[in-house]
């Protein structure tokens, strides 16, 4: 929507006016729907009520670590009946999807030899692979050697070495090899409270090594919308985002036009998003959600019985 | 020490140092993770209590054969990011090193010379610092770098200019006395 957000609490008759309307919602998923391996209490029910009140819910995970199957798997086995597959949107899928447009073009098909060097596990390589692509291995000699490695894919990557980085650097001497990022997030939360280090941080160490600038495919870039758009189809002015991350889940939200709620059971505190909201940067106004919830609980009331 | 684990839940599970009051950001050949990791909970752990400090920030090393390595830049880049905060960087181009170097030797800028190679290094903190500054070029500089930074209408590259050039340091031996 147009304007500035206001942050406002959403309950009562102001939930029936806002999820009334709306056609359809995009959930992130850590944070928001579970914690660790806990799902978020009252999140499976909300789910099942939005199916019932005829609702499409779509789920859009930064996550570069988990395949769309396994990510299937997880919503199973933390207690959410009846997600479909192809309603799931990880950054490890929409990456591979990105890169095969690029390098295999609109039919799927060019340059079938195309070589991906990833920076990441097996979920992620897996996705490459499922698109198309042909994975570089580690350790390979120089390039040139075989075919030519045509994009270097940092992701969540905890097996990241220096060994690594100077290879993807190598690749990346080439300017017609492209790099591109899974999702710009510094750290994650473990469910201790402390941090892990994101592939932000990974991608900061061969942008920097390299001199060129990773395209990122994770929110708040908007090619995750496009690739649901492209799927669905859906009207992003009967859509809303939830999410629990101001600088991506929000900031998402407004580069597609989607109404934002900020749920509290995940990274940002309300205390931030009302800082953004005074702030006199324009930029700062753009991470302020429309409205936030404790937790995604408390839109049930919001649907019909 | 070995890791408790195979995974970084595992790894934020290992005991740390209770003495450690700084992370140190230098060349390490062997980052991983895993490291990455670590140097994370000690940041998180101390807060402002526990210094972030980086070497330098050089973005690559240049090999012989014209091929070159990632900088330490790189690995203070990812902790900077993991750990949303700026390191103290002591090296060129930051001052650091140069006032250690006036503080032993009681050196007058305005009649000392930094001879380097780099422009956003020796030459820039040559600049800063108010030496004089000459470039060498028997290092990755070349001419062509120095003309463009000089032309460009940006104030802040033209602190990468040095007032001298030459093509070797050897270059000044005519003006040196018998």
């Amino acid at each position: 929507g147009g304007g500035m957000a206001s942050c406002r609490r959403l309950s009562g008759a102001g939930l029936r006016e806002v999820l009334g309307p709306a056609q359809g919602l995009l959930f992130d998923c850590d944070g928001v729907l579970w914690a660790g391996e806990r799902a978020v209490p009252g999140a499976p029910e909300l789910l099942e009520r939005l199916r019932r009140s005829g609702k499409a819910a779509f789920f859009v995970s930064n996550n570069s670590r988990r395949s769309v199957a396994e990510l299937e798997r997880r919503f199973s086995r933390l207690g959410f009946r009846g997600v479909r597959a192809e309603h799931v949107f990880s950054s490890a899928l929409c990456s591979a999807l990105f890169l095969r447009q690029r390098l295999l073009g609109p039919g799927g098909t060019g340059n079938g030899g195309a070589r991906v060097f990833v920076l990441g596990g097996e979920g992620l390589r897996g996705e490459v692979r499922d698109a198309g692509l042909r994975l570089a291995g580690e350790g390979e000699p120089a390039p040139g050697a075989a075919e030519p490695v045509r994009a270097v894919l940092v992701g969540y990557d905890d097996q990241f070495t220096f060994a690594k980085l100077a290879q993807a650097c190598g690749y990346l001497r080439d300017p017609q090899c492209l790099l591109v990022a899974t999702d710009p997030d510094p750290w994650h939360p473990l469910s201790d409270g402390q941090r892990t280090p994101g592939t932000g941080s990974l991608t900061a160490a061969v942008e920097t090594a390299s001199g060129r600038k990773a395209l990122v495919v994770g929110k708040p870039s908007t090619y995750m919308f496009d690739c649901i758009v492209e799927r669905f189809g859906i009207d992003p002015s009967r859509t809303l985002m939830v999410g629990d991350r101001l600088e991506t889940d929000i900031l998402f939200g407004k580069n597609c036009g989607l109404s934002t709620i900020l749920t509290l059971t995940g990274v940002s505190r309300l205390e931030e998003a009302q800082a953004y909201m005074a702030s006199d940067s324009a930029a700062a106004k753009d991470l302020v959600p429309n409205y936030y919830v404790d937790s995604i609980a408390d839109l049930i009331p919001g649907l019909d019985e | 020490a070995a890791l408790p684990g195979p995974a970084p839940a595992d790894w934020a599970q290992a005991p740390l140092d209770p003495a450690v009051r700084a992370v140190l950001v230098g060349f390490d050949e062997h980052f991983s993770y895993a490291k990455l990791c670590q140097a994370l909970r000690y940041l998180l752990r101390g807060g402002p209590d526990c210094l972030l400090v980086g070497t330098n920030r050089d973005h690559r090393l240049p090999l012989e054969g014209g091929t070159a390595i990632p900088g330490t830049g790189c690995l203070v880049k990812a902790v900077e990011t993991a750990a949303q905060r700026e390191a103290f960087i002591v090296g060129k181009p930051n001052r650091y090193m140069f006032d250690c170097v006036v503080s032993e030797f009681n050196i007058d800028p305005a009649r000392t010379i930094m001879v380097g190679d780099r422009l956003d290094t020796d030459i820039l903190m040559g600049n800063s610092c108010g030496l004089t500054t000459l470039l060498t070029l028997t290092g990755v500089t070349t001419l062509e770098e120095v003309r463009a930074h000089q032309e460009s209408d940006c104030p802040s590259r033209h602190s990468l200019v040095p007032d001298y050039y030459v093509d070797s340091i050897a270059d000044l031996l005519p003006a040196l006395g018998d």
